[in-house]
């Protein structure tokens, strides 16, 4: 059985695409990227977590088994990254909204290929 | 010197180009003179004591491993000419201090991934070379490049979560991120051992897929390449895709992904052609004859042989040499008629400058691979170097390319003696003097292997009969030209399904193989 972690996080990706597909708008897409980006980082986080382990700060004293802290911290690299994609996929989402008045990805498709053959 | 040089002189100069303002471009020149310099430097410690490697931030096992090897050595090339062929070109069009900041960091995160050995480095720099393209692409802000920008955007960014998906379940298994470390891991496993290690491939090999310009993945390419402003689809067809190639590349050394590029090869080498051939504007249509020519490369690296693989890299700095010839020259093209459908391109093409057009002439020669010109060097180390079978598909894909390539001689041939800028003829000029550079490349990754390889002459002769019927093909039947492919494609939605279509492509695939 794997860990929990890594159960919500296929869930989440899983989710997160179908709205990719599904949902024509283009701030729910965004969103649903941003929950498959997530769920990235939670595979990630997870699959290296186990049972009976504690954070890596490692006591001076105790010889603990802790958790590898490598994905930890490429994780804060990740999530930085989906931060920045995420801001400025939001900003060119606004323009295009201004615009054409219209956050639906079917429309501006077609505003847009219409004003290029022209 | 430190190999970590290269990526830093340009990363500060980005920073330091924001602060300039006017005198921005200057800066750009001065960092990419020093790049000159570097490269020059490291090209002779590396053709007499072969590959350098570091280690960047060594605390026990967890340093960032760089190395200077025969891909980064080529991919350094291809950069620094290409580079200095966009700076050349838009020294008079009064670029904004931004333009160029972008622009550095662009060559920056290239110098940086080319050296990366380090699976999560690799993805931070694939992510840092999709938001700079990403706002080199919306440049101009026309509605078209914002909207090709945002689909760009959104489908690189699944297609990297998919890779770091991957990584994780490598890391999970072999516990290492450095390449050569989990090679290791990876040799001495035995083949009951793979647990994790297909699904892994997989996830990593689609992902990174989506940003190397292959077919069916990276389905938002024709419409960012075709809309993007001259100097950036230059650099974008030339450079940035290529970095996906190359990711790919090191890749296939540990992982068993071999057939799995040749079947890519094929797919988005055919497909790509079939939509180069009926597409009626010029730059789409060189966008799509990028996705057509990354099939040669996929079916180089997937034949996995010493030969091939440094035909792939001389094909890498070819291709990034003509194809950015070809955008720089149909672009300017494109500026003076007003349009860049190809029918336009012909009625007037007594107003194309004479320089834009002996530019379109000698792309246009290279990318058939004629005798002598560039690319020809490139492609006959690929064919020494792949089997039987993979050399008939890639003389497919030579009939092919001179097929799309047939419609652009109208617009060349004819007299005319319509004067162009001094400063676009040089960045011509210096794309051109760069394709005899893949000649000499040979030298530097191969030595002592030989300049000829004594099969040149049947290869001429091969490559001219195959060339002349696909341009006979392209001039006598015009009917194929107005073929009807789905153009529905190329929206969001169906480019995720695509992806998705294609990770499961790539993991029946491997499973087949093993």
């Amino acid at each position: 059985m794997p860990p929990a972690g890594v159960v919500v996080a296929i869930a989440l990706l899983v989710i997160g695409v179908c709205a990719l597909v599904i949902r024509r708008d283009l701030v729910f897409k965004l969103l649903a990227l941003g929950m498959v980006n997530s769920s990235t980082i939670l595979l990630l986080i997870s699959l290296d977590s186990r049972r009976s382990t504690t954070a890596p700060i490692v006591p001076p004293s105790a010889m603990a088994a802790v958790v590898d802290p490598l994905p930890q911290a490429l994780v804060l690299a990740a999530i930085v990254i989906n931060f920045a994609i995420l801001a400025l996929a939001l900003v060119f989402v606004m323009v295009l909204a201004e615009r054409y008045h219209t956050t639906d990805a079917g429309r501006i498709e077609r505003a847009v290929a219409q004003e290029d053959e022209r | 010197m430190t190999i970590v040089a290269a990526p830093l002189i340009h990363m500060i100069a980005a920073a330091i180009c924001l602060m300039a303002g006017r005198r921005s471009r200057w800066i750009v020149l001065a960092a990419w003179a020093a790049g000159v310099g570097l490269l020059a430097y490291w090209i002779g410690v590396f053709a007499e004591t072969g590959p350098i490697h570091e280690t960047v931030g060594d605390w026990g096992a967890l340093g960032i491993r760089l190395a200077l090897d025969r891909p980064a050595i080529a991919f350094l090339l291809l950069e620094q000419l290409l580079v200095g062929a966009v700076i050349a070109h838009g020294w008079r069009s009064r670029l904004s201090s931004a333009f160029y900041a972008l622009l550095l960091v662009l060559a920056g995160s290239v110098c940086a991934l080319c050296m990366s050995l380090d699976l999560f480095n690799m993805y931070v720099l694939l992510e840092l070379l999709t938001l700079t393209s990403f706002l080199l692409v919306a440049y101009e802000r026309r509605s078209v490049q914002i909207w090709a920008s945002l689909k760009y955007l959104l489908l690189a960014s699944l297609g990297m979560s998919i890779y770091l998906a991957g990584v994780a379940l490598l890391y999970a298994q072999v516990g290492s991120l450095s390449l050569p470390q989990i090679g290791e891991v990876l040799a001495s496993l035995s083949p009951g051992e793979a647990g994790w290690i297909p699904i892994a491939a997989a996830l990593m090999t689609a992902g990174i897929a989506v940003k190397a310009g292959i077919f069916l993945y990276s389905l938002w390419l024709p419409a960012a390449h075709g809309s993007a402003s001259t100097g950036v689809s230059a650099l974008l067809s030339g450079l940035v895709i290529k970095m996906g190639v190359l990711a790919l590349l090191r890749l296939s050394v540990i992982l068993p992904i071999d057939h799995v590029l040749t079947v890519l090869g094929v797919m988005t080498g055919i497909a790509g052609a079939l939509y180069a051939i009926v597409e009626t504007d010029a730059k789409r249509a060189l966008a799509f004859s990028t996705l057509s020519q990354v099939g040669y490369l996929l079916i180089g690296v997937g034949a996995a042989t010493e030969a091939a693989k440094i035909g792939v890299l001389m094909y890498i700095v070819a291709h990034g040499m003509f194809k950015g010839l070809l955008f720089l020259a149909i672009g300017d093209a494109g500026e003076r008629v007003g349009s860049t459908e190809i029918s336009a391109l012909r009625i007037h093409r007594r107003e194309i400058p004479r320089s834009s057009r002996v530019a379109v002439l000698v792309g246009c020669a290279a990318i058939v691979g004629l005798p002598f010109v560039g690319a020809f060097w490139a492609k006959e180390w690929l064919f020494v170097g792949s089997a039987p079978v993979d050399r008939a598909l890639l003389w497919l894909l030579v009939f092919c390319t001179a097929l799309v390539f047939s419609r652009f001689l109208p617009i060349v041939l004819v007299r005319g003696r319509c004067p162009g800028e001094r400063n676009k003829s040089l960045s011509y000029a210096l794309l051109g003097a760069g394709l005899p550079c893949t000649f000499a490349l040979a030298g530097v990754l191969a030595p002592g292997r030989g300049w000829l390889m004594g099969t040149t002459l049947v290869h001429a002769a091969w490559t001219l009969a195959v060339v002349a019927a696909g341009v006979l093909v392209g001039t006598r039947i015009p009917a194929l030209m107005t073929l009807r492919l789905p153009r529905s494609l190329f929206r969001i939605e169906e480019g995720v399904v695509a992806i998705l279509a294609g990770v499961f492509l790539v993991y029946v695939t491997i499973c087949a193989g093993t």
